[in-house]
């Protein structure tokens, strides 16, 4: 149904940004390349969409029949029952992308990135999750496509998220709590500390130690951050468009939270894309971060490691340094250093308007949600909830139309609400 | 696609691997190639892979200085097109000092890689400051430049727009570089002419990308690479490239 409206293309923003997204480099004293040597970590045909100067990059057909058969497109909602509850002359629209599958718009880049690996004769794809919502997608994205799946997960959300644990191991995924002692990076980590919470910086290290030692049959796929991770998750930007296209909108401000950016991107990029191509002023975009993981708000632009453990090449970025290591927070998905280079630069540009919440608000908003579309929020996504909330009211007696990315469901995150 | 009017660049850090050598080695290549590219020595070689970070690392510690280009007056007697290199965020403050340096050596423009990058707001001071010294202005760019960027430098009558293939030089990502060269071609509408390197270390892709639109191709790390080991060596490389285009 509304297949129509699955696109045909990415979107991807480097050629309609105000300034060009700086390249990856090496740290100066590196011997070797770690740009280079991204070849024997990464898909090849992921590495070509980082580095395309294309605007618009194709969906493989089989991709495109994943996506529809995952449930893309994923439902444009008016929150009536939340506005009323405002009692806001605000018009408040949501992406539910809880509606895929994984509960959460994870899946959208897990599908290509599994793909490409498929396609490439790689049989195990290796990655890091924190809150699980990025595990569970790439554990159901390789059972799809019949490859292997090992999953560092920061230790903290390990202990207190067992159902997505559980869940990813019932897609044959191998789970291990992060730091682990199955790799250099983990033994030192815990070495430090045997209870260490994890982060992501440190299983991102891991994954990619892994396949350093197996070059020939793993790749490791991220779950946010790398640009085509933005690239593919702009399938709901796209949608979005024109969903609000035949309900006769154009939103006035677009929300999404920030753990590297993928999902705020996914969602605004394609509005901002054709607002400047058309010589138009962009919608406003606004940015939810969690209050404990400052990074848009008090992060730094600068070249940093992605990985705690600096396998991988420098990018800039804004970020908060790779050994910040962020508080067991339920929002995991947040507790990510650094903001994606393309969103860092339009962060700096004043294109998008961080703001920060702390776990009582977003909390507060996500169950104001609960109560009024019965629909619970994952715990990221209620701070961008908390976001809606507060420009509905700052709005006043104003018309205006605000679209928020639902990027994922709460169902599994009762005990961040206390029901 | 014809190679006719095809241009070979070659580029080295100054004074690389020593002065002496250095000298000799550009006259012999000279005749060769098109255009050479001098790499001012730097500290922060920040888009540059290893062979050409280490290259910079060796003159600097035998005290090759960015100023010293001035005492290098047999590089106003070469035939080919005469390039410098250098980072604005070493030269920036200095930069009429710098342009004058190599406007006496007859260099054609300043080849900042990091000026659109890292300092698009100096666009216009640089532009105005490479024609105030006598020099044409030049750009690098990458597939991260935005379309409008690459359009209005376009307009300005570079002596070349120089697209870097790869995300830093001697790497050899799988990009498809070919369809990259294409829309950069596409953005600059031959305004300008479009020089690419990065990667280029063998006559096959040399060949393949000036077929694919590029109008200059430089080659840098395997110059390099080859260079500190054995001059001659560098030499016949750099003679089957040129043999290559003309045949």
């Amino acid at each position: 149904m509304g297949e129509d409206l699955i696109p045909r293309y990415w979107y991807n923003i480097a050629p309609d940004l105000p300034r060009p997204v700086p390249p990856p480099i090496d740290p100066l004293d590196s011997e070797s390349s770690l740009v280079d040597r991204l070849k024997e970590i990464l898909p090849h045909h992921l590495i070509d969409q980082e580095f395309s100067f294309e605007r618009y990059i194709e969906i493989p057909a089989d991709v495109r029949n994943i996506y529809r058969e995952i449930g893309r497109p994923t439902p444009l909602l008016r929150a009536r029952g939340l506005e009323k509850l405002l009692n806001t002359r605000a018009k408040i629209y949501y992406k539910y992308e809880g509606s895929l599958p994984s509960g959460s718009h994870k899946l959208n880049t897990a599908v290509a990135q599994v793909y490409y690996t498929y396609k490439e004769g790689y049989g195990v794809v290796v990655t890091e999750t924190g809150a699980g919502q990025w595990g569970l997608a790439v554990s159901i994205a390789s059972n799809m496509l019949g490859l292997k799946s090992q999953i560092f997960m920061t230790r903290s959300s390990y202990l207190s998220k067992s159902k997505r644990v559980k869940l990813m191991i019932e897609n044959g995924a191998e789970v291990y709590p992060s730091p682990s002692d199955l790799t250099e990076t983990g033994r030192g980590f815990l070495k430090q500390d045997p209870n260490h919470p994890g982060s992501l910086g440190i299983a991102i290290s891991e994954a990619v130690e892994t396949v350093l030692k197996d070059p020939w049959s793993k790749r490791y796929i991220p779950g946010s951050v790398m640009e085509y991770v933005l690239i593919h998750q702009s399938v709901i930007g796209l949608e979005a468009m024109e969903q609000m296209r035949r309900e006769g909108e154009e939103p006035s401000v677009i929300i999404g939270c920030v753990g590297g950016g993928s999902n705020l991107a996914g969602i605004s990029y394609p509005f901002y894309g054709e607002a400047v191509r058309r010589g138009e002023k962009p919608p406003r975009i606004v940015g939810a971060e969690s209050s404990l993981v400052p990074k848009m708000t008090k992060g730094v632009y600068m070249y940093e490691h992605p990985d705690t453990g600096g396998a991988l090449p420098m990018i800039k970025m804004l970020t908060l340094g790779r050994n910040f290591i962020p508080p067991s927070i339920r929002a995991a998905g947040l507790r990510y250093h650094g903001v994606a280079p393309s969103l860092s630069i339009l962060i700096i540009e004043g294109f998008v308007e961080p703001r920060a919440y702390t776990p009582d608000q977003a909390r507060e908003a996500g169950l104001l949600f609960y109560r009024s579309e019965g629909i619970l929020p994952a715990p990221e996504s209620a701070h961008a909830i908390a976001a809606a909330i507060e420009e509905a009211k700052k709005a006043g007696d104003r018309e205006i139309t605000i679209l928020v990315n639902l990027s994922g469901h709460g169902l599994y995150d009762q005990d961040f609400y206390g029901v | 696609m014809d190679l006719n009017g095809k241009r070979l660049g070659i580029y080295i850090p100054l004074g690389y691997p020593e002065p002496k050598t250095f000298l000799e080695y550009i006259d012999l290549i000279s005749n060769l190639i098109d255009m050479l590219e001098i790499g001012i020595p730097t500290r922060s070689p920040i888009y540059d892979g290893p062979i050409i970070r280490k290259a910079h690392k060796e003159i600097l510690g035998k005290g090759v200085l960015p100023e010293h280009i001035k005492s290098y007056p047999e590089l106003s007697k070469l035939k080919c097109d005469l390039v410098a290199l250098a980072y604005y965020s070493e030269i920036g403050a200095d930069l009429s000092k710098i342009l004058r340096s190599i406007a006496d050596l007859g260099f054609k423009c300043l080849l900042t890689p990091d000026l659109l990058i890292e300092y698009p707001e100096k666009l216009d001071l640089y532009t105005k400051a490479s024609r105030d010294n006598g020099l044409e202005p030049c750009f690098f760019i990458s597939s991260k430049t935005p379309y409008k960027l690459v359009e209005k430098i376009s307009e300005l009558e570079p002596y070349m727009i120089y697209l870097g293939l790869q995300a830093s030089t001697g790497t050899s990502l799988p990009i498809q570089v070919l369809r990259n060269i294409s829309i950069a071609r596409e953005l600059i509408k031959g305004r300008a002419p479009l020089a690419v390197g990065f990667g280029i270390n063998s006559t096959d892709r040399l060949i393949a990308i000036l077929r694919g639109g590029a109008d200059i191709a430089v080659v840098g790390s395997e110059v390099v690479r080859r260079l500190g080991k054995d001059p001659s060596n560098a030499v016949d490389f750099v003679r089957s490239l040129s043999n290559a285009i003309r045949g």
